[in-house]
């Protein structure tokens, strides 16, 4: 039977060689295919107007004119436009809460999509819908995919693949497992494009170049090891799965968070890890078992092999984050297709987690410098402590002043970030003048303290805003970052906004109109525990930025595995840069430990071993401070934009400076070191 | 020989090895010297230890020299000009277990520079060459270490090199495949290839090298010609069809009539297991039995039979390459181009039992050594000459032997 197969398979196999299959074939699919997606574009194309026509509707109704539109939607929780019905009877108590003050809905936009989403298809992502030009887009690149993997020889495996896949994913899809149907079809499709990905490099690294035949074979090692393949299974092919991992009844924001934050660090940590690893074996093995030997006898400079390992790796990381990407962007878009828990939970996805925003700080006003000078003076004469250090000339002078001045001002800051019962302070946002001219959603990113913290209590709070926005009310959970809507109108004309905190609670029981209460204890937050944010972009051109900069790292740990194995042993080189990329990675956390981190000064010899640490740490965290803070997936997750000024910033520190570095440095020593060892009877 | 026709220069030449501190731990190769001319079949011989590989390994660039001169095409052995000329063979097989011997030929051949159309064609050409086509696609991690071993001389084939090195070049190969690269390096060195064969197996080296130095201890002991190091002036040996008793002691009367000495042996020779086994192989190629591993090999690749030398026509080179081979490896060096040694002809042996025998002619008596001197079972072109001519009478042909590299 197994031979029955084998000569099928080897029948297949050289059918789909030949060129005149290959166009049939690659004809007949873009027909097809093209076909399909025209028919889908027009059904997105008639949701998508039919959503023009639910705004227009949404914007006409009034639960005070309790028009026709207004009716439907709070009595049977649908909307009727084009003669179809959209929404459901269960959905009809939750509208009630989607009426402003003013008798209107605040957000129809959401409402709109809420209601359409009940009538589209199944098969049919939402992203299509939003655009329908997409499933144009989209059917033009299922094309391109299927025709490369017609050229590229991979036809009839891929194909397999997918009809397998396909029948489990559709047995689950029909006993109700969704997930689980994304997960069976998705691992294998990601894992082929993955094959696909790297014969196109392969494709493209074939040429008479020494350095690229250099690449070319890494890249062969590493597929045919299994190497590749077994870290691809990890980093690429659990993507699909992770949908079945999360929580659907917490919140939409959260689910889409998680997943985020999981399937990318994921992804950057297991290539982080086969680059090391495949960075070390692939030269010190190849050293020790004189494979290198073959390659360094030819016309091919040590440099320009050590340029193609390095390459090599790279386009493996590059096929690795290019796969990871697509797999976790597919995934992502259904997500997003799951019911959000509300309306604000909807509207936190798509203006606070899937966007690119920046934050403002408030000014804080420092201390004036008459005072903080009379202050320090002050101490200086009446401390007695001080006055016995400077006569016995134990501490100068001017340290003495420095210290003081910064104690003074930290604690002058941290005044106006404390926020007594009942006290109102206020905060200033500026610069705010192209925030102000933009549609963009604001939102007031807080972080407060208050008395105990206790996380399973929330604690009262007021927002006064200058002009016609007025004040709001709110309840925020301690240590735990809350976000507040802030209307755009709020901001001046010159970008100014004017922020009045007020340690309070609004009872609207008390009395006819309500009245406020103090707060239980003070309010106190961090310097960045107050910040303002607006949507500068998309949150796909964030994803792409984030990536690259996780790339220019990746390159990086390419060149350092390369250049440490070309001169140290594999167990050696591989603890070397194992040690360099947890140090790195941990750098902030190491800087924080850092300044906790004290020595009793007064007993000097017996804390001799823990200044030898501190010492040590502070070089490596100098020194790899940029690594750790070049932390683009947390920003993505934070819906804060990955700017491409940190892009190049991390392009031209991590992947150019440092990658040029470690080459240099493993280079000027591999040049000096002899492949070749002794093999006579001697010594 | 100009000075710019030296392809290896090695003057005063050493290598000390050194421990981490920098310590001298060992010297392999002690202050030798050594040129190796172009178109010259060179042979570095030695026991194990005795600075070979040593040597090969600085003059590829894999080591540094500690001292004295070592130039490779006129250059330093680590200018990538002058890796590109030359072709490598190491002792062993260190070629990429995961890729199979046409990604293998494909990855070298890009190394070099070969465009694609020449790399695939080199590929077919050496793969046929070596008798690795119908496993041209499994991966070298199955191979045997002589299949292995067959692929690893495509691959320092695949340049064409100007300058081939060869460390133990026969180690792990089969008869069939020994001989196919001893024929290999004559039909290189007449194509004008400088070959630098390095070898503890001495018959390699006899077979096929012009010239050849002797190392140990990282020392060279002795160096010249093959004819200069291998003459045995005490020893003459005839070969003939198989003679009658009676023949014998004719001839025995005669040396000691004439020389005043007898013979020392007299031995009717067997065939070798060499040749022998060639037969049976050969036997079975023509029967088309199926094997698993490599095939013999087919002919010399087509791009290493364009010839070099100017004044030589593609007509020679065909009459060459489909020029019978020759029946047993041992023979192969002595049709040297230079030497054309006659064959002997039996009608020399019988012209020469009709002289008289004379009266003191001692019987070939059971005191003869029964051993056999090395060069018996050469061909007839092993003959020395000059003594069937002292015999006839004639005059010494040495003259005419100028330059000859028989052993």
């Amino acid at each position: 039977m197994s031979r029955l197969f084998s000569r099928i398979y080897a029948r297949l196999d050289g059918f789909q060689r030949s060129r005149t299959w290959c166009a049939a074939l690659s004809a007949l699919i873009t027909i097809a295919v093209m076909s399909i997606g025209i028919a889908a574009s027009r059904t997105a194309s008639t949701l998508h107007h039919d959503g023009e026509l639910l705004v227009d509707a949404l914007a006409q109704a009034s639960v005070i004119e309790k028009n026709a539109v207004t009716n439907e939607l709070l009595e049977q929780g649908t909307v009727t436009v084009s003669g179809r019905a959209y929404g459901s009877a269960e959905l009809a108590p939750q509208w009630k809460a989607a009426f402003a003050e003013s008798g209107r809905i605040e957000r129809v936009t959401e409402v709109a999509a809420m209601l359409l989403s009940t009538r589209i298809p199944a098969w049919l992502p939402g992203l299509f819908i939003d655009d329908p030009q997409a499933t144009i887009w989209a059917s033009v690149g299922v094309v391109v995919f299927l025709n490369l993997l017609i050229w590229s020889g991979l036809f009839f495996q891929g194909l397999v693949t997918i009809l397998l896949a396909g029948v489990a994913g559709g047995f689950a899809w029909y006993a109700g497992e969704r997930n689980l149907s994304i997960a069976l079809l998705g691992v294998p499709l990601a894992m082929l494009a993955f094959f696909l990905a790297i014969r196109i490099v392969l494709v493209a690294f074939d040429r008479r170049i020494g350095m690229l035949a250099v690449a070319s074979t890494v890249i062969r090692e590493a597929m045919s090891q299994r190497i590749a393949i077994a870290f691809a299974f990890v980093a690429i092919g659990v993507i699909p799965i992770l949908p079945m991992t999360l929580d659907e009844t917490a919140p939409l924001r959260y689910q889409v968070q998680t997943f985020l934050s999981t399937s990318l660090g994921v992804s950057f940590g297991v290539t982080a890890v086969m680059t090391l690893l495949l960075g070390c074996a692939t030269v010190a093995f190849e050293i020790r078992d004189r494979q290198a030997w073959m390659t360094m006898v030819k016309p091919i400079s040590r440099g320009r092999w050590l340029l193609g390992k390095c390459l090599g790796i790279f386009a493996i990381d590059a096929v690795f984050l290019l796969v990871a990407t697509l797999a976790a962007y597919a995934c992502l878009l259904e997500i997003r297709t799951r019911p959000a828990q509300d309306i604000f939970d909807a509207v936190a996805v798509s203006e606070e987690v899937l966007v690119a925003r920046v934050g403002t700080f408030p000014e804080y006003e420092p201390m004036a410098s008459d005072r903080l000078r009379e202050m320090v003076e002050k101490a200086i004469a009446t401390d007695p402590a001080i006055r016995e250090d400077l006569d016995n000339n134990i501490r100068r002078e001017i340290d003495v002043k420095r210290d003081l001045a910064r104690q003074y001002q930290g604690e002058w800051l941290k005044q106006q970030r404390s926020i007594a019962p009942g006290a109102i302070l206020e905060y200033t946002f500026t610069g705010l003048g192209s925030v102000s001219r933009t549609t963009g959603a604001l939102a007031l990113r807080y972080k407060f303290y208050s008395g105990t913290s206790d996380a399973h209590e929330t604690y009262p709070v007021v927002f006064i805003f200058d002009g016609e926005v007025g004040w709001t009310d709110s309840k925020f959970i301690a240590a735990q970052t809350n976000v507040l809507p802030v209307p755009a109108k709020a901001i001046t004309a010159d970008g100014t906004l004017k922020l009045r905190i007020q340690n309070a609670g609004f009872d609207p029981d008390v009395g006819e109109s309500g009245a406020f209460f103090d707060g239980g204890s003070t309010i106190m937050f961090d310097a960045d525990g107050l910040e303002l944010m607006h949507q500068v972009g998309g949150f796909e051109s964030n994803l792409l930025r984030a990536q690259l900069v996780n790339l220019c790292k990746l390159a990086f740990l390419a060149v350092l595995a390369v250049c440490a194995a070309s001169i140290l042993s594999f167990p050696v080189a591989a603890l070397v840069c194992f040690s360099i990329f947890a140090s790195g990675s941990i750098a902030p956390f190491l800087a924080v430990s850092i300044a906790e981190y004290n020595i009793r000064t007064e007993d000097w010899a017996p804390n001799a071993f823990e200044a030898v640490i501190r010492t040590i740490s502070t070089i490596v965290e100098f020194m790899l401070r940029p690594f750790g803070q070049a932390v683009s997936t947390a920003s993505l997750v934070e819906g804060r934009l990955v700017s491409w000024g940190s892009v190049a910033r991390a392009f031209a520190l991590i992947g150019v400076g440092w990658s040029l570095l470690a080459f240099i440095a493993g280079l000027a020593a591999f040049r000096r070191k002899e492949l070749a060892i002794y093999s006579g009877q001697g010594g | 020989m100009a000075e710019s026709e030296l392809i290896v220069e090695a003057a005063g030449l050493e290598k000390t090895f050194t421990d981490f501190w920098m310590r001298a731990r060992a010297r392999a190769v002690d202050g030798i010297d050594f040129e190796i001319r172009r178109h010259e079949i060179f042979g570095l011989l030695g026991p194990n230890g005795s600075g070979k590989s040593t040597t090969i390994k600085m003059i590829l660039g894999l080591l540094r020299k500690s001292r004295g001169r070592l130039l490779v095409f006129g250059r330093d052995p680590s200018d990538t000009a002058v890796k590109a000329k030359i072709g490598y063979l190491p002792e062993e097989t260190y070629l990429y277990r995961f890729l199979n011997p046409v990604e293998t030929l494909d990855y070298y051949g890009k190394l070099f520079g070969l465009d694609r159309r020449t790399r695939r064609r080199r590929t077919d050409e050496l793969l046929d060459m070596v008798g690795l086509t119908q496993v041209a696609h499994r991966p070298m991690g199955e191979f045997s270490k002589g299949m292995a071993r067959r692929l690893g001389l495509a691959q320092a084939l695949v340049n064409d090199p100007e300058l081939l090195i060869l460390d133990e070049p026969t180690s792990g190969l089969d008869p069939l495949g020994t001989k196919q690269v001893k024929d290999l390096l004559l039909e290189l060195g007449r194509r004008g290839k400088t070959i630098l064969l390095s070898s503890h197996l001495l018959a390699d080296v006899e077979d096929v090298c012009h010239r050849m130095v002797i190392l140990y201890g990282g020392r060279v002991r002795a160096e010249g010609t093959g004819e200069q190091l291998l003459a045995d002036t005490t020893h003459t040996v005839l070969r003939t069809r198989r003679l009658k008793h009676e023949t014998v002691q004719a001839i025995d009367a005669l040396l000691h009539e004439r020389e005043g000495i007898a013979l020392e042996s007299v031995q009717a020779p067997r065939q070798t297991l060499e040749a022998l086994f060639l037969e049976i192989v050969e036997k079975a190629r023509l029967e088309q039995l199926e094997t698993s591993g490599a095939r013999s090999g087919g002919n010399i690749a087509s791009f290493l039979r364009e010839e070099n030398e100017a004044g030589s026509g593609a007509a020679l080179v065909d009459a060459l390459v489909s020029a019978p081979q020759v029946s047993t490896v041992s023979t192969a060096p002595k049709a040297s181009p230079t030497t054309a040694s006659a064959p002997v002809q039996d009608s020399v042996l019988r012209e020469l039992l009709q002289q008289p025998a004379s009266s003191g002619a001692k019987p070939l008596g059971s005191d003869a050594p029964k051993s056999v001197p090395a060069t018996q079972a050469g061909s007839p072109a092993n003959v020395d000459q000059s003594l069937i001519d002292g015999l006839l009478g004639a005059p010494s042909a040495s003259d005419r032997r100028d330059g000859a590299r028989d052993a």
